[in-house]
């Protein structure tokens, strides 16, 4: 008995000397604040996607589970097996805690009504997350029969639209639509657009000038001000401070959902960016993992 | 002088109640035991003459199909009057099926819902919404025709929904009304959720049944207003405040404080 006692021992003992293996690779992905010239602060997560060899990864939830369970009940069930790095509302609601605009969660039809939002934004199952500009009409696709090459302009077009529905639920792909802050390095927000000085955050997506490597960064900008303002200077931020070519940047603080957690790798909570709303209130939600 | 004041005091707070009387009877009207009236008719009449769209040049369908007198004669709300009507179409437009359509798409949705339909009223949008659920049924049961049929039942729902936010963003008591709400789950049950949004007033009472304090009192009130906001906020509070503590401590010593 007295010698089985030891073996016990003695195999906790060799445990507790087993490296547990990090939620996520610091060298990809780093927590970090910057306080520029003009004494502005910026709290950021940055994502070396491609460094990382793509296990940095998106997935967005905006349908409710077969069982009826909230978007928020489904990610915290999927999520308590990933080493998820953050989460963010993502997308507008309305009144009903509906996402506004064109909203399909892995083929299933969340929204069909299409907004006056410039932004679609496709989140591949690969965990990869591309932007398209409605107003350019040149989005293209790839599967489900579509012919190569194809360009689908799906505001104008009723076809087209339709056509992208169809792909969209038997390819299970997952989209949503927001406004489109930045595109291809340009500013595509007008100077008049929500005045009210707040908090800002924005998910930018964009390549190292010098790797050329896809990167994925949240910014945090805790000083109150316009959303024309807060996207200029996270732009300029990101191309001046973080060497960035941002291919797309969009809101990621709607208001009446401001969802925001940020983890460490050890998966603790990390404060230095945080939503003031319980995830329960979120509509819809992108969440970044490393796998 | 003091019978003159309690007189003008007791008048101006009788005025007072009034209005805000007046003025909740008002906001809380809502219309709950309105109904739905369908303009369009339940038959179907169709002559089965389709040879108005013979004027159609093959070269150029969309450009030559006559889109007005389409909406007038072929009884659109009917399904059966469309596939006749594509079906005469294709066959004096060989070989184009997917260009006939699209006109047809075209004329049903840009053409019918933009310059010949009554926007702004409900029971008008109601009737679109009752035509795209035959249609959607149609479509299920007709593979052969599923395409332009939920095609055009999609951007109707569509348009419905969009017109109904820009109807609730322009008289925001319209969401509280029976019409509106029904229309509004209509959408939702095909797909489509309308855009109604909150006015600061209702995001404030949604923030305060909901507590969360932090979030409307650090984060918006604190944080989100300005200086001048919270000075002319802050300052009438305390006074209110010490006006009521006051009215307590008088209270208690006239009536309980021997």
């Amino acid at each position: 008995m007295k010698k089985n006692n030891s073996l016990l021992f003695a195999i906790l003992l060799l445990c507790s000397f087993i490296p547990v293996p990090p939620a996520y690779d610091t060298n990809f992905v780093e927590i970090s604040g910057y306080t520029d010239k003009r004494g502005i602060t910026y709290n950021f997560v940055y994502m070396n996607r491609t460094g990382s060899g793509n296990r940095i990864k998106a997935k967005y939830f905006a349908s409710r589970g077969e069982d009826g369970s909230s978007v928020s009940s489904r990610f915290m069930g999927w999520g308590k097996d990933m080493n998820v790095i953050a989460v963010t509302s993502a997308g507008y609601m309305d009144r009903y805690s509906v996402p506004v605009g064109l909203t399909i969660d892995n083929g299933r039809i969340v929204n069909s009504n299409l907004e006056s939002f410039d932004g679609l934004i496709i989140v591949y199952a690969t965990g990869g997350v591309v932007a398209t500009n409605l107003d350019n009409a040149d989005l293209t696709l790839q599967g489900g029969g579509i012919t190569a090459g194809r360009k689908f302009d799906i505001r104008g077009s009723y076809r087209d639209r339709q056509d992208f529905i169809d792909w969209a639920e038997s390819q299970e792909a997952t989209v949503f639509q927001t406004h489109l802050l930045v595109y291809k390095n340009q500013l595509e927000i007008a100077s008049n657009a929500s005045t009210t000085p707040r908090e800002r955050r924005f998910l930018a997506v964009g390549k190292d000038v010098n790797t050329g490597e896809t990167c994925h960064v949240i910014v945090n900008s805790p000083e109150s001000t316009s959303l024309y303002e807060g996207t200029r200077r996270v732009k300029d931020f990101l191309n001046e401070y973080k060497d960035m070519e941002v291919t797309f940047m969009i809101n990621l603080d709607p208001g009446d959902q401001n969802v925001f957690f940020l983890f460490n790798r050890d998966g603790s909570v990390n404060n230095s960016i945080r939503g003031p709303l319980p995830i329960t209130s979120a509509a819809n939600l992108l969440a970044y993992y490393y796998q | 002088m003091n019978h003159r004041f309690y007189k003008l005091a007791f008048i101006i707070c009788s005025i007072t109640f009034l209005l805000l009387g007046i003025y909740f009877i008002k906001v809380l009207k809502i219309d709950n035991i309105d109904s739905l009236a369908n303009p369009l008719p339940k038959k179907c009449k169709s002559s089965g003459d389709y040879s108005f769209l013979s004027v159609v040049d093959t070269g150029n369908v969309k450009k030559t199909f006559p889109y007005d007198r389409f909406i007038k004669s072929a009884n659109w709300w009917c399904n059966e009057t469309v596939v006749s009507s594509l079906g005469y179409l294709d066959s004096i437009v060989p070989n184009k099926a997917q260009e006939n359509e699209d006109a047809v798409i075209l004329c049903l949705t840009d053409s019918l819902v933009s310059a010949n339909w009554n926007n702004n009223n409900l029971d008008s949008l109601n009737a679109l919404l009752i035509v795209a659920e035959k249609y959607l049924a149609f479509a299920e049961t007709t593979p052969q025709r599923k395409f332009i049929f939920k095609t055009i039942a999609n951007v109707w729902v569509g348009f419905v929904a969009n017109r109904l936010s820009d109807l609730v963003k322009h008289d925001n008591k319209l969401k509280y009304t029976f019409k509106c709400r029904y229309i509004r789950a209509h959408c939702t049950q095909f797909g489509f959720s309308p855009d109604f949004g909150n006015t600061s007033v209702e995001k404030v009472i949604i923030n305060f049944t909901e507590q969360n304090w932090h979030y409307l009192f650090i984060e918006r009130y604190w944080y989100g207003t300005s200086t001048f906001f919270k000075v002319i906020t802050i300052i009438p509070s305390i006074l209110l405040s010490l006006l009521f503590f006051y009215g307590c401590i008088c209270i208690f010593q006239k009536h309980y404080k021997k």
